[in-house]
């Protein structure tokens, strides 16, 4: 399996009054194509920063980030913009939706900045919602929809440029103990059609459904665990 | 991308109604003051060139004033509106003139308000007392009949000559011809009537009679001044030099050897053009630069709602970036955001402009005065192109606001 991410001794500094916050201390880890990884850490440990970081959101203050073997430190913000546009698809905890425009709309956001005009975009975006069981919400907003259902049309989101790799950042944190694994059964579903994909959460229950557990403490790996039939 | 952002500025507009009103309502009374100055400009512009082209070419006026002495020209002006009352312009001062070689004709006038007469028809018009010369150098059409004759002037003939709308008013559609109109108890045989001339800026052409002034002076009026005559000349070329020729003629005869003195203006009509065209520049510069200021307040008045807006569209900021925008791509969508909603307040305020242009057009046109609609395209120009540069100028900054924004620390922003 390809690396597709490969990090050594990465480090993430902010700068508070008063001082320096050490967010991350010396992170080291690599993550192969279709893999379905958990990084479980309490909050405060420092997961989310990692997160923004290996999606391009944020950019370490030192060691080394290679993406499929590309040092992403001399990529300008615009080549990381473009990035993220092509290779990175997220689900956010709060879903993220534009609350006026509809679950159609929504879904076809990433297409707006892909650089060059998509014909198909429609197609794709039903087709999208088809897989996540959402054809009959086209064009209701997302304040019409429960919660499960607009995690699902933002994984659709997520999907829509065809990623290698999907970042979920604690996606069952809203939402009921029901939908909550319906969601992660979809997760489940597209790992095993190949994708990649990294849930970042602090629940237990959640990261043992992942092959591989990273658990983060104050900034540090403390664990890399895989986890046998997960 | 355009056309959607273009979109999306439309429905953002459209979602908040009564705040994109009263965000373009200062831009919108800008572009509307500088339309309607620029029609309204344009109407009294052709206006008064017309005024001068009734003239014709090559002519130049002299007339009485006040003189000057050690008044301000303030009160010389409220003098002459007062009606203080010069009575040195004579005839022979204007044959002296038409001695001068460069003077081709002229004729004097005088102007009365009268009671005009056809059997117990009664009208109140202008009495236009003026030469014969007028029919040549004015270029005067009859519509039937024809105009007196320098013979009839000097033998003080009792003749008139209508003007279409008072022929109309006083006969209808009887023909005057070889009929007698009565001007204050004196009885005048109308031998014409005259094609419409339309409208001059201060009294109606065609609503006058036209008589000799001579016959004018001794029988009807009881004076031998004149208060003005047209002059035209041989050679538009030597137009300065006759003008100064001129002048030193009449300070010899009314023995006013300075010009704080003199009892009489001569002005030659380009040179009344040129004046008119200075005045109007330095009008229409002052009142654009007034509508500038508007256009200004309003332009920050944009401004402002722009910044609102990026803060409170700080989320969906963040979560465009996230999914792939870069900064040139959300700075774009603001620009053109802002950009739109100038550009509406930019027709909006063209509409305005016209549609009160329109209506100052038809009043006047209502109440007397001759006042063409004038499509002032260049207005709408500078309307247009100022608010796309305002957009531009106005937008930037919040759009660079927008477009820096961390989309980590946005999108923790609802």
């Amino acid at each position: 399996m390809e690396t597709l991410i490969s990090i050594k001794d990465l480090t993430k500094d902010y700068e508070l009054e008063g001082g320096v916050a050490n967010i991350l201390r010396g992170v080291s880890f690599s993550i192969s194509s279709g893999e379905l990884v958990a990084i479980m850490g309490p909050s405060g440990s420092g997961k989310s920063t990692l997160m923004h970081i290996l999606g391009f959101l944020d950019r370490p203050t030192s060691g080394t980030y290679l993406f499929r073997g590309r040092d992403i430190k001399t990529l300008s913000d615009d080549e990381l913009a473009r990035l993220r546009n092509k290779e990175i698809g997220f689900v956010f905890q709060s879903f993220n939706l534009l609350k006026r425009t509809s679950v159609l709309d929504n879904v076809k956001l990433p297409l707006s900045y892909v650089g060059y005009k998509v014909t198909d975009g429609d197609e794709r975006a039903k087709k999208g919602l088809d897989a996540v069981g959402l054809s009959h919400r086209l064009h209701n907003r997302p304040n019409q929809l429960s919660g499960g259902e607009q995690q699902r049309v933002a994984i659709a989101r997520a999907l829509i440029n065809n990623p290698s790799i999907i970042f979920a950042d604690e996606p069952t944190g809203n939402l009921d103990s029901k939908s909550g694994a319906q969601v992660m059964q979809l997760f489940k579903d597209l790992h095993h059609q190949g994708h990649t994909i990294v849930l970042v959460t602090h629940d237990a229950t959640v990261a043992h459904q992942a092959h591989r557990i990273l658990h983060v403490m104050d900034g540090q790996i403390v664990q890399d665990e895989k986890i046998s039939g997960g | 991308m355009l056309r959607q952002a273009i979109v999306q500025s439309l429905k953002n507009l459209l979602a908040f109604k009564a705040r994109s009103a009263l965000t373009i309502l200062g831009m919108v009374i800008g572009i509307t003051a500088v339309v309607v100055i620029f029609s309204a400009g344009g109407a009294l512009k052709a206006q008064l060139n017309s005024y001068i082209d009734s003239f014709g070419p090559s002519t130049l006026q002299v007339e009485v004033k006040t003189p000057a002495t050690s008044k301000t020209s303030f009160s010389n002006a409220s003098s002459m509106a007062m009606g203080a009352n010069i009575t040195t312009f004579k005839l022979s001062d204007l044959d002296a003139i038409l001695k001068l070689p460069n003077v081709k004709d002229a004729y004097g006038m005088l102007m009365s308000q009268e009671q005009i007469t056809y059997k117990d028809e009664a009208k109140r018009s202008f009495v236009l007392a003026m030469g014969a010369a007028a029919e040549r150098i004015d270029q005067t059409k009859v519509e039937s009949g024809r105009f007196y004759t320098d013979d009839e002037d000097r033998g003080l003939a009792r003749v008139a000559v209508l003007g279409p709308e008072l022929k109309k008013k006083l006969f209808g559609d009887d023909d005057p011809l070889d009929k007698y109109i009565k001007i204050r108890r004196v009885n005048f045989k109308v031998v014409g009537v005259l094609e419409s001339r339309g409208a001059s800026m201060i009294i109606n052409l065609d609503d006058a009679v036209y008589i000799p002034v001579r016959t004018a002076q001794k029988l009807v009026l009881g004076v031998d001044h004149i208060v003005s005559s047209v002059i035209q000349v041989n050679d538009g070329n030597l137009m300065d030099e006759t003008v100064a020729e001129i002048t030193d003629l009449m300070r010899q005869r009314h023995n006013t050897p300075t010009a704080d003195k003199e009892d009489f203006h001569v002005t030659s009509m380009e040179e009344a053009r040129q004046m008119m065209d200075t005045v109007f520049g330095y009008l229409t510069f002052l009142l654009v630069a007034l509508a500038g200021i508007s256009l200004l307040v309003g332009g920050v008045g944009i401004m402002n709602v722009m910044f609102v807006s990026v803060r409170e569209r700080t989320y969906e900021i963040g979560l465009r970036k996230a999914v792939g925008a870069t900064q040139s791509n959300i700075l774009w969508q603001f620009l053109i955001e802002t950009t739109i909603v100038v550009l509406v307040a930019g027709l909006v305020g063209i509409f305005f402009g016209l549609a009160i242009s329109l209506m100052i057009s038809l009043v006047a046109t209502a109440i007397g005065f001759t006042w063409p609609f004038v499509l002032p395209f260049s207005a709408m120009a500078v309307g247009v192109g100022f608010s796309i540069s305002f957009g531009f100028v106005f937008g930037i900054l919040p759009a660079r606001a927008a477009a820096k924004l961390d989309p980590v620390e946005a999108m923790r922003f609802e």
